[in-house]
């Protein structure tokens, strides 16, 4: 802060003598001077003071038979007084501040966060059939419309935010591809079925009729809520059916076995050289290139890009790419034991995340590994719970009258 | 929350009882309230002065960052500090 007000203010570099110094400096902060930087130089003392407070130190000095001299003058009134006759300079200082000020109601960069599937590419091609391009006034894009076209054209980015902050624009957004079955026909009437072999743990039914029951095993196929719900008279003769979509949360408990083999060798690259690097400037919309930007055969490459950017918000249309590529040969190279215990453990993560995704529980899990001189191998299984209905056509159920007369359903499942 | 009213009580009673507040910032700062004046200034000590003790503060390079009549801060490396009754 003082910093600051020093050089809008101007400031004086200073050298006081005399026969006691100190009762100047005290004088001064008694008055309300404030003394910035001093130090002892001999039998002088040095200091900064702004220009208002020189002039207030002034008749103090006297009082104290305080010498003051002026060592070097700094800040704005003294840049100003240096350049007054430069008109050109501040001609172009000022321009330069206009330009920065009307440049920044453009849109400069665009970015992408949260895109998986859809590429930086994909998007922006998009966007510039919508209409929004580098160079473009910021006040002629509405974001709301904007994120509603890219919903409409991409239905599986199920969220997405587009926002302007100076410059830049920055659209966020969330894909989603699971669970989203567009060949689902909803409200046709309808069974659900087994998906997989298990035993029953648990039976929520919305609607239709239930056929089997918690402890239950059952077999994949096997309907578990039937969609025809019987209406049954008086006497409890079964008069018609009505038909419906079954509903229901069905869960099971499933074993899955787990195997697992991956060759104890790893191919690794081996860096042997490097290639002169090259370079690519985007002006805009322009793209300029220069020496090696793209990966041969035997070699990978390595980009990175830097986009200039004034006071935090500013982005300049101006990007540069630096290409580093690198020379590299295969080798396979065994894995050391640990190696082989870690790379088993991530496939186990991952193994086990795919199960998570797909709405299961872990419940327990028994794996083991072996390992020779050229094979991992782990197995085991996995004990699960997880949501086994699936919704299939109708099925014809076979009803059988009971001792008591009652009707029980029996659903057979047609592959068809 | 709690601390940080214990601690500013602590610095109204040293307030109170005149005495200068110095808060040391590892070796190489230093600041300094609650004082009378600048008694000496020079490369490899300064001197100042307070309501009922006086301040010599040894080091080398030590230079005031600047001075008003509140506070005072001191950089440069710090060596000692002595405390004198006046």
């Amino acid at each position: 802060m003082g910093a600051v007000r020093l050089f809008f203010h101007g400031q004086l570099q200073i050298r006081a003598y005399g026969r006691d110094p100190e009762r100047f400096l005290n004088l001064c902060a008694g008055t309300g001077v404030t003394l910035y930087n001093m130090k002892r130089k001999e039998d002088d003392v040095c200091f900064v003071l702004s220009v208002p407070d020189f002039r207030r130190a002034v008749p103090l000095a006297r009082k104290s038979r305080t010498f003051l001299h002026i060592c070097r003058r700094s800040g704005l009134p003294f840049l100003l007084y240096r350049n007054r006759t430069r008109k050109a300079y501040a001609a172009g200082l000022l321009l330069g501040i206009f330009l920065l000020y009307f440049l920044s109601h453009f849109l400069w960069d665009i970015r992408f966060v949260g895109n998986l599937y859809y590429t930086d590419e994909t998007i922006r091609d998009f966007l510039e059939e919508e209409g929004i391009q580098y160079g473009m006034w910021t006040n002629q894009i509405v974001c709301n419309d904007l994120e509603q076209a890219i919903r409409i054209r991409y239905p599986e980015i199920t969220w997405v935010s587009a926002q302007i902050s100076g410059t830049r624009m920055i659209i966020q957004m969330k894909e989603n591809f699971s669970g989203t079955d567009s060949t689902e026909i909803k409200n046709v009437p309808g069974d659900l079925a087994a998906a997989e072999d298990g035993v029953i743990t648990s039976m929520i039914v919305r609607q239709g009729t239930p056929l089997v029951k918690p402890g239950d095993e059952v077999k994949a196929g096997q309907v578990l809520v039937s969609g025809r719900i019987p209406i049954h008279d008086d006497s409890g003769e079964v008069v018609t059916e009505e038909e419906t979509t079954a509903d229901a949360d069905v869960y099971a408990e499933l074993s899955i076995p787990y195997v697992w083999e991956h060759s104890r060798y790893r191919e690794e690259r081996i860096v042997t050289g490097k290639y002169p690097c090259g370079i690519s400037l985007r002006i805009g919309s322009y793209l300029l290139r220069a020496g090696r930007t793209e990966a041969q055969d035997g070699t990978f490459c390595l980009s990175e890009t830097e986009t200039p950017v004034l006071f935090y918000r500013f982005s300049l249309p101006l990007s540069l790419t630096i290409f580093r590529a690198f020379h590299y040969e295969t080798c396979m190279r065994r894995m050391t034991e640990e190696e082989c215990q870690a790379l088993t453990e991530k496939e186990l993560t991952l193994f086990r995340g795919e199960i998570r995704a797909e709405g299961g529980k872990i419940l327990r899990e028994e794996t083991e590994t072996t390992m020779d001189e050229n094979q991992i191998r782990a197995e085991g299984y996995f004990w699960i719970e997880k949501q086994i209905g699936e919704k299939v056509p109708l099925q014809e159920i076979v009803r059988e009258e009971n001792e008591n007369g009652i009707s029980v359903g029996e659903a057979s499942y047609d592959a068809e | 929350m709690e601390r940080n009213m214990q601690e500013w009580r602590c610095r109204e009673e040293l307030l109170l009882m005149e005495a200068p507040v110095v808060t040391l910032t590892g070796q190489y700062q230093m600041r300094i309230e609650n004082y009378r004046f600048l008694r000496s200034l020079r490369e490899n000590e300064i001197q100042v002065q307070g309501k009922r003790c006086r301040l010599t503060i040894a080091g080398e390079c030590l230079m005031v960052n600047y001075y008003t009549g509140e506070a005072m801060k001191i950089s440069g490396r710090i060596c000692s500090l002595h405390y004198q009754e006046v």
